[in-house]
C-alpha cells in the first residue's frame, strides 16, 4: 500500500484550512510498520468514512469548491484503502466485493449487532 | 438506488441493558421529529426540487437519515438483550414488549405508531425546504431530551452524534433554500411554485 506521508505534510504546510486535514488514525497507520489492530482497521474505515458523508453535504451546496474537492478526493483514497484492508480482515463491506468460493456476505456479525467492529 | 453498505456510521457498542431508555429512544426510531420521518420526508421531497443542489441535499441528507435510523435501532437492540420479565415489568417496557417482544417497530415513545402524518412533502419547494429546516431542529430537540436523561456513556456517544448531524443538516438546507431563493424573483419570493407553476399561465402574480 502506497505511503501517502509526504502528500499529507506539503498539504499541511501549504494550507492551514479545515481541508487540509486527513484523519489522525489514517496518518498514523501509514508510519506502522506492523500489522494495524483489529479496531484500527474498522476506525479507519468510520473515520474516513464519516468524512466523504460530511465533505458530501458541503460539495452539494459548494459544487464549485475546489478546495473541498481535492479534499473530498484525498478522503476517497484513504478510504478505497482503508475499506480493502478491512475487508481483507472481516469480510465484505458491499455486495459487490464478495470474493471466495462462498457466499460469506451472509455472515455474522451484522453491523447493529455490537461486535468486535 | 440504494445499495447497502455492511457498517454503521456510526459504532454502536453498548454492554449494559437499559429497557426504560429503549423505550424513550424509541422516538427517534418512529416518533413524530425521529429518523424515519426524516428519511421518509426528504427522500419524497426530492421529486418536486426542480433545482440541482436541493435534489442533491434532499437525496444525501435522507440517504444519510436511514443510515441514522439504523443506528437508532442498533442502540434499542443492544439495550434490549437478554431481558428477564421482572426486568420488562419493572422498566415500563411491558407495554412494547407485549406487542413486539424485544423485536423492533417503529413508533413514538409514548407508543403512537409511525405514519405519514409524522412529515409533509408539500411539493413547494420553498415550504418543504422550511419544513425540513424545523424537522431538523425538532430531532436535535429530542436528542437533548433524551441526553438529559440518558447517563450510560456508551448510549451517550451515538447520541451525541446524532445530534450533532441534526445541526449539521439544518445549516445545508439553509443553504439550500438560499438557491431556491437565489433561482427566484428578489422582490417576491412566493410569486409562483417552481415545481408547479411550469408557465406563468398558472402563477398566482399576472
Amino acid at each position: 500500500m502506497a505511503c501517502g506521508c509526504n502528500e499529507n505534510t506539503q498539504t499541511s504546510s501549504q494550507n492551514n484550512s479545515l481541508f487540509s486535514q486527513i484523519p489522525q488514525t489514517q496518518q498514523n497507520q501509514q508510519h506502522q510498520q506492523s500489522q494495524p489492530q483489529s479496531c484500527q482497521l474498522a476506525r479507519q474505515v468510520y473515520e474516513t468514512g464519516f468524512a466523504i458523508d460530511d465533505i458530501l453535504l458541503y460539495l452539494d451546496t459548494h459544487p464549485e469548491d475546489t478546495q473541498a474537492m481535492a479534499y473530498y478526493q484525498r478522503l476517497c483514497q484513504l478510504y478505497q484503502n482503508a475499506i480493502q484492508m478491512y475487508e481483507q480482515a472481516y469480510g465484505p463491506l458491499s455486495i459487490t466485493q464478495v470474493t471466495g468460493d462462498i457466499w460469506n456476505w451472509i455472515q455474522n456479525p451484522w453491523p447493529w449487532e455490537g461486535g468486535a467492529n | 438506488m440504494w445499495r447497502y453498505e455492511k457498517r454503521l456510521q456510526y459504532p454502536v457498542k453498548i454492554s449494559q441493558t437499559n429497557p426504560k431508555m429503549a423505550q424513550f429512544i424509541m422516538s427517534q426510531y418512529g416518533g413524530p421529529d425521529g429518523e424515519a420521518g426524516a428519511a421518509m420526508r426528504y427522500l419524497s421531497q426530492r421529486y418536486a426540487m426542480p433545482y440541482e443542489k436541493g435534489k442533491a441535499v434532499l437525496t444525501d441528507v435522507g440517504t444519510e437519515e436511514l443510515g441514522h435510523w439504523e443506528i437508532i435501532a442498533a442502540i434499542i437492540h443492544q439495550l434490549t438483550r437478554n431481558l428477564t420479565p421482572k426486568e420488562i415489568e419493572e422498566s415500563g417496557f411491558g407495554p412494547y414488549y407485549i406487542d413486539h417482544t424485544t423485536g423492533i417497530w417503529p413508533q413514538s415513545a409514548g407508543g403512537v405508531p409511525f405514519n405519514a402524518c409524522e412529515f409533509q412533502s408539500k411539493g413547494d419547494p420553498i415550504t418543504d425546504l422550511c419544513e425540513n429546516l424545523s424537522a431538523e431542529q425538532k430531532a436535535r430537540s429530542t436528542y437533548d431530551n433524551i441526553l438529559r436523561l440518558v447517563k450510560d456513556p456508551e448510549v451517550c456517544d451515538p447520541i451525541r452524534f446524532l445530534r450533532e448531524r441534526e445541526i449539521v443538516h439544518f445549516q445545508r438546507f439553509g443553504e439550500a433554500l438560499r438557491d431556491v431563493q437565489d433561482h427566484l424573483n428578489c422582490r417576491n419570493f412566493y410569486a409562483f411554485n417552481p415545481a408547479f407553476d411550469q408557465n406563468r399561465e398558472n402563477s398566482l402574480a399576472k
